[in-house]
């Protein structure tokens, strides 16, 4: 491990860094992010839900502290990437999500998000079943540039494959206006294996890029870091 | 349960706007076209009120199809919380 970094595994100590970890990545550096603008919710609201849906530890979707593993530099939490096998626990992260938004999101919010189902229907990709999902990849500004997240990515893809021999191949989503990361992930090997658009304009009040981007690699060249 | 099989069958019906659809014990959201996470709330909700009862979080995530779902609804109804 490179001077001063440490990788460990997430706790529930960790839900405030890991809600900011989701939120910031949802908003792929944009003003807002899908959840607040889907659903109708100010950032802290939203944090605060997500702090519940954290707690309740449930495995197969990023929004479990289970699944994340954080960077530290010099003893700070400084980046976080989740993972897991999509569709391991016996049902899609889409619908496990959903239970926790029904169980969780005030109904309020959940209205608000069902009168913007034509424009969330066409911002959705389907994730891969069996493939290891890379979700809620994220890094804080004070400690960008050091190659964190790949290195988080690669961990995971190392620790799951460890577990999992037969896992194959490696998948993330992203917006198609993030271009930064998107670079990193083609020079760590990822390619675009399906994209989609939104052509209502009215989706940029709602999400941070009006499409999406599916990435995969196999997990083979995941592991080779890149000289 | 042929009963609550054939109410639920109704419920998904209008929900996920399918008015022929049949519900069997081992469909899951990936053999509805229109079955997905929102409507997936929808319909959640839309069972919870016809029945006149509450699912816990634990109990929505081991409802691994229609059939797990057909099961608690008995359960439920047999034992009123």
């Amino acid at each position: 491990m490179r001077e001063g970094i440490s990788i460990r595994k997430a706790t529930l100590t960790d839900s405030v860094f890991l809600a900011e970890a989701i939120i910031q990545a949802d908003m792929s550096g944009g003003t807002i992010g899908s959840y607040c603008g889907v659903f109708g919710l100010t950032k802290d609201e939203f944090h605060s839900i997500l702090i519940q849906m954290l707690d309740e530890e449930l495995e197969g979707t990023e929004l479990s502290p289970l699944h994340f593993l954080i960077a530290e530099v010099d003893g700070k939490n400084a980046a976080a990437v989740s993972a897991w096998i999509e569709g391991d626990c016996g049902m899609s992260s889409q619908m496990l999500r959903a239970n926790l938004f029904y169980a969780l999101m005030p109904k309020t919010a959940q209205q608000h998000a069902m009168g913007l189902k034509a424009i969330a229907d066409s911002m959705v990709l389907h994730r891969t079943h069996g493939f290891l999902q890379l979700e809620s990849i994220y890094t804080d500004p004070a400690f960008r540039g050091r190659g964190l997240a790949p290195l988080l990515m690669r961990e995971q893809a190392r620790r799951n494959f460890s577990e999992n021999r037969i896992l194959e191949s490696a998948e993330l989503m992203t917006y198609s206006g993030n271009h930064h990361a998107i670079a990193v992930y083609e020079r760590m090997g990822f390619v675009i294996a399906n994209q989609i658009k939104c052509h209502d304009p009215a989706v940029m009040k709602y999400y941070p890029s009006d499409g999406m981007v599916q990435m995969q690699i196999p997990i083979q060249q995941l592991l080779i870091e890149n000289k | 349960m042929e009963q609550i099989t054939t109410q639920v069958q109704d419920i998904f019906r209008k929900i996920f706007d399918a008015p022929a659809l049949e519900i069997r014990n081992e469909m899951t959201a990936n053999d509805v076209d229109k079955w997905d996470s929102l409507t997936h709330l929808s319909m959640i909700s839309a069972v919870e009120e016809h029945f006149g009862i509450r699912f816990k979080l634990k109990e929505l995530v081991k409802m691994k199809n229609v059939g797990d779902m057909l099961i608690l609804i008995q359960e439920k109804l047999n034992n009123p919380a």
